[in-house]
Formats: C-alpha cells, sequence, structure tokens
C-alpha cells in the first residue's frame, strides 16, 4: 500500500485527539492487521503506510521502525472516531476499539526517529451488526420482490408441467395459472417494494454512520414483515398443485405459510421456506439435500444436491 | 430420335386386315369412319352369354360362315340357356391419324410442393408430365413425393406387342388371342402373327403402353415410369399388327380380373388396375361391359383410351362402357390434342402428345396418341393406390372429377374433368402433402425441468396418469394449421386404417387427443405403438372433427412421421 501525500492533511486538530502519548511506556508487538511498504515522495523521505481491520472491542498492536515523535501526529480530517483509542509507546502504537453502533474508521499520520513518515490507517467492524446487514443485502440485492418466492413458483411451474404431460390441464390451463399466480404475487409484493426501498436507504445511512445498527435492524424488521404477505401468495400458488404432489406422495403441511414461513436463511444467504430441516439439511460444505421423503425437491430445486 | 406420327386411316387399317379378307369401310383420313367390323375372313364371331344351371353366366365364342350367321344365331336362341347374342367387333390399338401443332399455348404455375421426385433415366427431361409446379401437366415429381409407395399395385395392361426389355418388367402375362396361352412377348415362341406380312416388323404397341405406365426407373434406360412400384401383368389379346377383337379384350379383362379362362393359365392374383388402350367404334358389348362389371366388383379399376379419331368419344367401346374411366389426350402443354376422341364420355385427360418411350431396339421415340394418355392416368391411379390400397373404383371415379386442370382452349372441349393433376389426386386420395413430426416433450422450455419430470416421483404419477412408462416417452406436436379456425374447429391428433385416407372424420379414424385452443398437443410413445401397431397411420389435423370441414390433406391435416425423435441424455 502506499501513502498519496496528496490526500493527506497537515493540520493538527490537538483538541479532538483521542491518541494518548505515553512517551515512558514501551510495548512490543508484532504482526497483524496491515502491512507496510516503501512509497515515492521526495528523495530522502521514507513512507509508510499500516493498515489496521478490525472489529469492536478488541486491541490491536503495531510496533514501526523506530521510535515515535509524538509531536508529529497528525490527524486526517474526517477519519476520527470516538470508539477508537490509540496509545503511541516509544516505537508502539496500541488501538483500543470499543462497543461500536456503526462502522468506525481512524486514520493520522506520525514520523519515527528513522525518519519515515507512518499514515496508520484503522477500520473497525460493528460485528453485532454482520447478520443484518448480510440479510438487509440479500433483501436488496433481489432482482424483484417476487424473486423471493422463486421456490415456491419453480415447484408450481414443474408440477404444472407434469399435469400438463399427464393430460391433467391443457397447455392453456397451463398458461393461465402461471399467469394469474404471477400476477397475484406481483400484487402480493407491492408493500415489500417499498419497504425493500427504504431498507436500502438505510443501508446507505447504516454505511455512512447516518443511523445506528438498531435503526438498521428495525427497517430490516419492518421489510421482513411484509414477506409474509408475499409468503403467503406464494402458499397459495402452491395450494393449486397440492394434490397432484400429495398423489406424487409428497406431503406439503397444510398450513403452509404458517409451518414454515418464507424466510431468511443465513446458511445460503437466500430467501427460502424449503431449505428448513423440516424438508432436509445444510452439510458441511453449506449444501443443502432434501430428506428421503421430499427426494423430489432435489430434482426441482437446483441448489439442493 | 425418331418421331412416330402414324397416320394410319381406318382404310389403311382395313387393308392390312384385308389380306385376311376383312370386309371394312372404306373411309379416309380424318372424317369418322365406322370401325364397327363384324365379318372377318367371311366368317362370324358369335358371341353367345348362356346361363348355368347355378343361375351362373358364362361367354362362349362360336365362328360361322357369314351367310350361316342368322341361321344360327335364330338356332341358340332357341336354348333357353342362351340369354343373348352379339357379333363380335374387332378392336384396334386407336393410333393417332394426324397430329397436329397445338394452337394455343399459355403458361400459368401452380404452388410447387417442397418435395418432388426426379429420376436419372436418360428421357426424363422429356417427361414432361413429371415437371414440378406445371399448370398444364400432371405434376408427377410432386406426387411422388408425396407417396411412400408402401404397397406394389398390380396393373394390367390389355394390349398386344409386349416386348422383353430391361426397360419394363412383367410380373406374369398370357394370351387369350393369337397363340392363346402362357406366352404374350412377341418373342415367345407360342406367339401367332396370322396376318403379318412376311418380314413385317410386329407391333410393339404395349411394349409402349407399358413404358409410360410402368417403365423402370433409375435404370440407366429410357423414361421412369408414372408409377414406380407395380407389378405389371400383360393380357395379349391384341395382335401382331395391333389389332384383335372385343371378345379377348374382354377375356383379357376377366382374365386379370382373376376369372379362369379355358387354354389360359390362371393368374397368380387379381390386379388393382386395368389399362386398355384399344378401342372399337361400338356401342359397349355386353360381354365386355359384363367384364368390366365383374372387374369393379372386386374393386378392380378400369382404364380405356378414348381413341385417336378426333370424333364423339361416346361412340367408341371400350370407353363407352359403364364404370370405365376413359382418357382423352392433351399436348404437353395442356391443349387439346387434335386427334383425341372427346365426349360426354370422358373422365379425365392427361399428355398423349410428345410421349418419350425406347423402341423395341432401345432407340428412343416420341408417340403420340390416347393410348399414352391412358397408361399415364392409370399410373396416377396406381401410384395412390400404392398408399391407399383400399380405394374403391367408385372412391376413384369421385376423387377423379375434382382432379383436373383446365385445358388450353378457347372453347369448352368436353375433356372430362381436365388434365389430371396427380397433386389433386392424391389430395382426393387422403394421402397428405406434408408431414410433421413429434418433439420430446422434455425440450423446448420444458428443458429446464427435465430432471424433476424424470424423477421416479413424477414417472410414477405420469404413469398412473396416461399409460406412458414416463417422460421421456411422451410428445408434443404442433398442429396449427389454421391461421383463422372457426369456433368449431379443433387440432387433433389421430390414426386411420392403413391404406384410408389421412381423414379425422374416416369411418376408420380414432381421435387419439385433441384440444379447441391453439397450442401443441401430447401423444405418448404408448398411442404411437398402438397406432403403429395395428398397422395404423397417424395425422394432425386441424379442423372441424365432426363435418369435416376444413379438413384437407393440402394443408390442414398433415402426416405424423414416427421417425424416431432426439431425446435428453436423462433417457437414455
Amino acid at each position: 500500500m502506499k501513502y498519496s501525500e496528496s490526500g493527506a492533511s497537515t493540520k493538527t486538530p490537538a483538541a479532538t485527539l483521542t491518541v494518548s502519548i505515553l512517551a515512558s511506556a514501551t510495548l512490543t508487538a508484532c504482526g497483524g492487521g496491515g502491512g507496510s511498504d516503501s512509497g515515492g515522495g521526495a528523495p530522502g523521505v521514507n513512507r509508510d503506510t499500516v493498515t489496521i481491520n478490525t472489529s469492536e472491542n478488541s486491541v490491536e498492536v503495531r510496533q514501526l521502525d523506530g521510535a515515535i515523535d509524538p509531536e508529529s501526529l497528525t490527524l486526517v480530517e474526517g477519519y476520527d472516531s470516538p470508539d477508537i483509542t490509540t496509545v503511541i509507546t516509544d516505537d508502539t502504537i496500541t488501538v483500543t476499539v470499543g462497543d461500536l453502533p456503526n462502522s468506525a474508521h481512524e486514520r493520522f499520520t506520525v514520523k519515527t526517529a528513522t525518519d519515515t513518515h507512518y499514515t496508520i490507517s484503522i477500520s473497525a467492524e460493528n460485528s453485532s451488526a454482520q447478520q443484518t446487514i448480510q440479510q438487509a443485502d440479500a433483501l436488496t440485492e433481489i432482482a424483484s420482490p417476487q424473486a423471493l418466492v422463486g421456490d415456491d413458483l419453480r415447484l408450481l411451474n414443474t408440477v404444472l408441467e407434469i399435469e400438463y404431460l399427464a393430460g391433467d390441464i391443457s397447455e392453456s390451463e397451463k398458461t393461465s395459472i402461471k399467469t394469474t399466480t404471477n400476477s397475484a404475487i406481483a400484487s402480493s409484493s407491492t408493500a415489500l417494494d417499498g419497504e425493500i426501498t427504504l431498507l436500502d436507504q438505510a443501508l446507505t445511512d447504516y454505511r455512512n454512520s447516518d443511523i445506528t445498527e438498531t435503526d438498521l435492524a428495525q427497517r430490516l424488521a419492518a421489510s421482513n414483515a411484509v414477506v409474509g404477505e408475499l409468503g403467503t401468495a406464494g402458499e397459495t400458488a402452491l395450494d393449486i398443485v397440492t394434490d397432484t404432489l400429495t398423489a406424487m406422495g409428497i406431503a406439503l403441511p397444510a398450513n403452509l405459510e404458517a409451518t414454515t414461513p418464507l424466510r431468511y436463511i443465513e446458511e445460503a444467504d437466500r430467501y427460502s421456506r424449503f431449505m428448513v430441516s423440516d424438508y432436509g439439511s445444510f452439510d458441511g460444505n453449506g449444501n443443502f439435500s432434501f430428506d428421503p421423503s421430499f427426494d423430489f425437491f432435489n430434482a426441482v430445486f437446483s441448489y439442493a444436491n | 430420335m425418331q418421331v412416330y406420327k402414324t397416320t394410319f386411316a381406318t382404310s389403311v387399317l382395313a387393308a392390312v386386315i384385308g389380306a385376311a379378307s376383312v370386309q371394312a369401310p372404306s373411309a379416309y383420313a380424318e372424317a369418322p369412319v365406322d370401325m364397327n367390323i363384324h365379318e372377318i375372313n367371311g366368317e362370324i364371331h358369335l358371341i353367345v352369354k348362356r346361363e348355368g344351371i347355378n343361375n351362373e353366366t358364362h361367354y362362349e365364342k362360336i365362328v360361322v360362315p357369314t351367310d350361316e350367321a342368322n341361321a344360327r344365331e335364330a338356332e341358340l336362341l332357341l336354348n333357353p340357356n342362351v340369354i343373348s347374342i352379339e357379333r363380335d367387333v374387332v378392336s384396334f390399338n386407336p393410333i393417332p391419324l394426324t397430329e397436329r401443332a397445338p394452337s394455343l399455348s399459355q403458361s400459368a404455375t401452380y404452388s410447387q410442393s417442397t418435395s418432388s421426385v426426379s429420376y436419372s433415366d436418360p428421357l426424363f427431361s422429356q417427361q414432361n408430365y413429371f415437371d414440378v409446379g406445371d399448370s398444364r401437366n400432371t405434376r408427377l415429381g410432386e406426387a411422388h413425393g408425396r407417396l411412400n409407395f408402401d404397397n406394389t399395385a398390380r396393373v394390367g395392361v390389355v394390349d398386344g406387342g409386349f416386348v422383353q426389355t430391361p426397360e419394363v418388367t412383367y410380373a406374369e402375362g398370357a394370351s387369350q388371342n393369337y397363340g392363346k396361352g402362357a406366352d404374350f412377348y412377341n418373342s415367345d415362341p407360342g406367339i401367332e402373327c396370322p396376318n403379318l406380312a412376311p418380314g413385317a416388323d410386329k407391333s410393339t404397341h404395349g411394349h409402349w403402353v407399358s413404358q409410360v405406365l410402368a417403365a423402370n426407373s433409375d435404370n440407366g434406360l429410357g423414361i421412369a415410369g408414372a408409377a414406380p412400384n407395380v407389378e405389371l401383368v400383360a393380357a395379349r389379346s391384341m395382335d401382331c399388327m395391333g389389332t384383335g377383337f372385343m371378345f379377348e379384350n374382354s377375356e383379357s379383362v376377366r382374365w386379370l380380373a382373376g376369372e379362369s379362362i379355358t387354354d389360359v393359365p390362371d393368374i397368380s392374383e387379381p390386379v388393382d388396375v386395368i389399362n386398355m388402350s384399344v378401342v372399337n367404334m361400338a356401342d359397349c358389348p355386353a360381354y365386355m361391359q359384363d367384364a368390366v362389371d365383374y372387374a369393379r366388383a372386386r374393386g378392380i379399376v378400369v382404364i380405356a383410351a378414348a381413341g385417336n379419331d378426333s370424333n364423339d368419344s361416346a361412340a367408341y367401346s371400350p370407353g363407352n362402357c359403364d364404370g370405365v374411366i376413359t382418357v382423352a389426350a392433351t399436348t404437353s402443354s395442356g391443349s387439346v390434342a387434335s386427334y383425341s376422341n372427346l365426349g360426354g364420355n370422358i373422365t379425365v385427360s392427361a399428355q398423349g402428345s410428345d410421349m418419350p418411350v425406347l423402341d423395341d431396339e432401345g432407340n428412343s421415340i416420341v408417340i403420340f396418341g390416347t393410348s399414352f394418355s391412358t397408361p399415364l392416368v392409370s399410373g396416377v391411379i396406381a401410384s395412390a393406390l400404392s398408399d391407399r390400397p383400399n380405394l374403391t373404383p367408385a372412391e376413384i371415379d369421385t376423387i377423379l372429377i375434382t382432379s383436373g386442370k383446365p385445358v388450353v382452349s378457347t372453347g369448352t372441349p368436353e375433356v372430362g374433368a381436365g388434365i389430371l393433376d396427380a397433386m389433386l389426386f392424391l389430395d382426393g386420395a387422403g394421402v397428405p402433402r406434408e408431414s410433421t413430426t413429434f418433439e420430446s416433450a422434455l425440450g423446448g422450455e420444458r428443458e429446464q425441468y427435465e430432471s424433476a419430470l424424470v424423477h421416479p416421483a413424477a414417472t410414477a404419477y405420469l404413469q398412473a396418469q396416461t399409460g406412458a412408462s414416463g417422460a421421456c416417452d411422451i410428445y408434443e406436436v404442433d398442429g396449427e394449421a389454421l391461421d383463422t379456425p372457426t369456433a368449431d374447429d379443433r387440432i387433433a391428433v389421430f390414426s386411420v386404417a392403413a391404406g384410408e385416407p389421412l381423414d379425422p372424420t374416416n369411418t376408420t379414424a380414432s381421435i387419439i387427443n385433441s384440444t379447441a385452443d391453439i397450442e401443441d398437443l401430447v401423444i405418448s410413445q404408448a398411442d404411437i405403438d398402438t397406432a403403429t401397431g395395428s398397422n395404423r397411420q397417424l395425422g394432425v389435423a386441424h379442423c372441424n372433427l365432426t363435418t369435416g370441414a376444413n379438413c384437407s390433406v393440402k394443408d390442414t391435416v398433415k402426416a405424423l412421421s414416427t421417425d424416431s425423435v432426439a431425446l435428453p441424455a436423462s433417457c437414455s
């Protein structure tokens, strides 16, 4: 990593510094969290960067190539977090991250006795929010809300094709069912569509530290509340082929959405009502397989083994 | 190439036969003449119809001196088992008196079929009646492309002058006269030529007729026959000069139809079609009418030449007998041949002029006459019978009515239905112009569900519902053919008995699946096996399945090919 001098600030707003200087203490540590590199710049001046990626409630220690001149410490404007504390002792920097409401970032420069100019870049993730963020990402990254009931529609369409080949329904009946179902699901997805828009904005706000983890979680909960409407529409669609599935020896619960609701599956990072223990299990590699009584689904869903 | 424009007038024929003291009228050239010759060599042939003890009837020929004929007739009529007596008449191979260039020509085209057949025979390019899209000819090339030739039709040729060459193959033959018995080739030792002048060439009329009808195709010789898959049977009843007696012609008909004739070996199997390029200017003799009736009652089609006297065809037998398909001649460009007899009894017309054939030495020649338009029609019918062997003579009569195209003429010549279009004839016979194929139900948009559709659970369900062994044995058929179907039109996959017209309203038809919607139809391998195992044809129709409205093999009814279908790997 090379440091770009043009991006550096030469100002030293001492009043906002949360860096404590313990000149008498000597900490020794090594390794972790970043790299160093000699960069370009003026001849005779060594430049290096130390990047520290960490998470909340953690301590990181880095040793530089010589004693750090405390007077050289200059904070980069806009990269100061009240939840990150840095201690300089001789040639060592100790970074302490507390409880974070958002992700936190801090960046400053120092000069050592060997005349090396260091840029220290610290990023601390709010680890307690990771699950919320992952789920919010899954919801906001889908092509359309209807995609959440993709499993239901896939199963419906598969069984409709079987019914067609069996002569139970005509091609036009098959088409009509598909059209009606798609229309109903589109109608049921209107509320979720609006919620996803709000969730997308919340994610942006959270990443900009404009809202907290709690705010994001509340927004996600509001979105999940309306996912159920779509799940009910999916259940209604599958009711059309329940008799055929039963005749094929595949028994879905009578109250499908109530029993196995459409929900986020963390292991698969997607929404599904079928990737749950009622129907099958994940192996150690994260692959899902349906139980023998639902083996047909292994042939229906491409994610299944 | 030699061009035979034989200008025999009746007088010439009479002169030839006169060597045997035939008393014939002495009219000349192009004026109609009385060819009703009864007295030959001072004798009359009395054809006596008798009734047997079981009410069966039969004919016998009694030859008496001319001056005793009346008395003998009177005597015979006193016998209670004698029903009637007729005096036999001389028959002739109709030889064109003249051939004039057509006065009109007109070009037009018919829609061209996508599949047509051409042959490698050296003279094939001169066989205009094979030309594709010709609006004034028979379009045999396209017709052959529609046919499977699954069955071998048998065609009898009542004639004389049969030649043994590689170009024509006879399954069997016999002579009813002039060497009565098993021999029939000109070169056979049993053949008699009583009136042929020493050193004179024997007639090869039957050889020419048979070539037009069924010359061996793609054999590097001569022409392609109008019917490529037939068994020819030579029924020789004309002498070495192309003359004979109508009674022996009728006996040939009976023999070809399976009746035993004294001193002639029985035919191995009756024929399906009888071609008679012989004429006599007379009312239809009762014995000939009976012979024709006998043949038709056995499902045999009888086709006869109209004659080449530019005269009223109704005056000529056997073309004027009931139940005979009588053929006039046209030129290759669709004009009425100037020599052709025309009249109300003409059933249909066909090219009779500029017909290429080989002579008995293998030289190419061009011939003219209703003698050769007749085997062209016989060939079309025999070809159709190869795919539709159950067609009856009455059905063929009906089909012919709508199988003609207009001749080139400023007037309204009596040419029957017009120029026979083999494509129209096959339409009427229910031979589809197009065929379609199945597609695996696992293909196309269903490909994405393939794994699920072949899963054991799906397979068990499909077995229970359809009887098919699974999705791999289910196919789809696109039967849509009508742009603007009516409310009564449906798309159907159906089967009919082999040989029957491909018609969903046929009495043997069985609808396998149908829909009122414009969509693909599903059919299982079991359906196919049931149909093919029962020797039935499969078809797809888009028309009114009840009334037959809109149902036509021209466009809305297609054959369903049972050729193997490409299946996905999961089916293997």
